[in-house]
C-alpha cells in the first residue's frame, strides 16, 4: 500500500521543479535551507558570510537545475554546490590556507595526549553556552580539507560515498581525514573540559588552602 | 591503570586502539577487531576515557548543529531571491 500523504522523493521534487512547478522549488528549499546554511556557518565561521553562501547556493543550483542529471543524488550535488561556493568566498577572503597535499600523506596521527574521561562531565553539555563557543574554536582551528570532511560526514550525516563524491576525493582519503579531524576535535575539547585543579585536588593540598 | 603504552592488551597496544576509533564508531569493522578493541578499553584506563571522550565529542557536536536554524531575515531574503516568497511563508 503506498501512502498518498508520504513526503515526496527528493527526484519527485526536481523532476517537478524542473517543468516549472514552483512549489516542487519550494519544498525543495524548505527541505535544505538550514542544513546548508549549518554547513555555510562552521565553514565561513561568521553569519553574513553564511547568508551568502546560502543565497549563492539556491541561485545556482535554480539556474542549473536542467543540467542536474541525478547521476549523483540532489543532496550531494546541492552539498558540493555550497562546499565550493564557501571554498571560493574563503579563497576570495584569503583565508584558506592550503594543506591538503600534507594531509593526507603526514604521518599517523599521534597517541591521544589527553586521557581524562570528561565524558561525563556536566559542563561538557550543549546547556552550557561556553561549551558551543568552544566547539565552534575547535572546529576552526582545524585545516580547511579535515574541517570540511568533518562537517559532511558527521554534522550533515552524509555517507563516506557522499562526501567523496562532493569533495572528488578518494573515500580512503575521507576515512582517513574524518579520523584526524575527530581525533583533533577530541584532543581540543578534552583541554577544554579538563577538570580543574581545585576539583581534582586531594585533602592534603585542600588543607594547605583553608589555611 | 599504569600500564605502558606498548604493552598488548588482548593483542593490541594503545595506539591500534586509537588508530581504530572511527572505524569502530562507524561499524566498519570487522567483529573479531571489535571485540579485540572493547577487551583493550575495558582493562586500560586510558584507553577507556579516550574512548569515551571520542564518541561524546563526535555526539556533542551532532546534537550542537541540530540547534543551528537560518535567521528569519534571511530565510525571507533567502525566498525572495529566489521569487518563492510567495508560497513561503515566513515565521
Ligand atoms: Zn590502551
Amino acid at each position: 500500500m503506498t501512502d498518498s500523504m508520504a513526503k515526496p522523493s527528493d527526484t519527485e521534487l526536481i523532476e517537478s521543479a524542473k517543468s516549472g512547478d514552483r512549489n516542487a522549488m519550494a519544498a525543495i528549499v524548505t527541505r535544505y535551507e538550514n542544513r546548508v546554511y549549518r554547513l555555510a556557518i562552521k565553514m565561513v565561521k561568521n553569519q553574513p558570510d553564511a547568508e551568502d553562501v546560502l543565497q549563492e547556493t539556491f541561485i545556482t543550483v535554480m539556474r542549473k537545475l536542467d543540467s542536474f542529471k541525478g547521476d549523483s543524488a540532489f543532496g550531494t550535488w546541492l552539498f558540493r554546490v555550497a562546499t565550493n561556493q564557501a571554498l571560493m568566498l574563503l579563497r576570495k577572503r584569503g583565508r584558506l590556507q592550503e594543506r591538503t597535499k600534507e594531509i593526507d600523506t603526514e604521518d599517523a596521527p599521534e597517541l591521544p595526549a589527553n586521557t581524562q574521561d570528561w565524558s561525563l562531565n556536566p559542563t561538557a553539555s550543549l546547556m552550557h553556552r561556553e561549551t558551543i563557543r568552544e566547539m565552534d574554536e575547535a572546529i576552526a582551528r582545524l585545516p580547511e580539507s579535515l574541517r570540511s570532511v568533518f562537517l559532511l560526514r558527521d554534522v550533515e550525516g552524509l555517507s563516506a560515498t557522499e562526501t567523496g563524491e562532493v569533495l572528488g576525493i578518494t573515500i580512503p582519503a575521507i576515512k582517513s581525514r574524518l579520523h584526524r579531524a575527530r581525533l583533533q576535535l577530541r584532543e581540543d575539547l578534552a583541554g577544554y573540559f579538563r577538570p580543574s585543579k581545585d576539583k581534582i585536588a586531594g585533602p592534603s593540598e585542600r588543607q594547605e588552602d583553608s589555611e | 591503570m599504569n600500564n605502558k603504552k606498548n604493552d598488548l592488551i588482548a593483542g593490541m597496544n594503545c595506539g591500534d586502539v586509537s588508530d581504530h576509533l572511527s572505524d569502530y564508531y562507524d561499524g566498519d569493522i570487522p567483529e573479531e577487531l571489535c571485540s579485540k578493541i572493547e577487551q583493550h578499553v575495558e582493562s586500560c584506563t586510558d584507553c577507556y576515557a579516550v574512548f569515551n571522550t571520542f564518541n561524546k565529542t563526535i555526539e556533542l557536536y551532532k546534537e550542537e548543529a541540530e540547534g543551528v536554524k537560518v535567521s528569519d531575515d534571511a530565510r525571507h531574503r533567502l525566498h525572495t531571491v529566489l521569487h518563492l516568497e510567495d508560497l513561503l511563508k515566513d515565521h
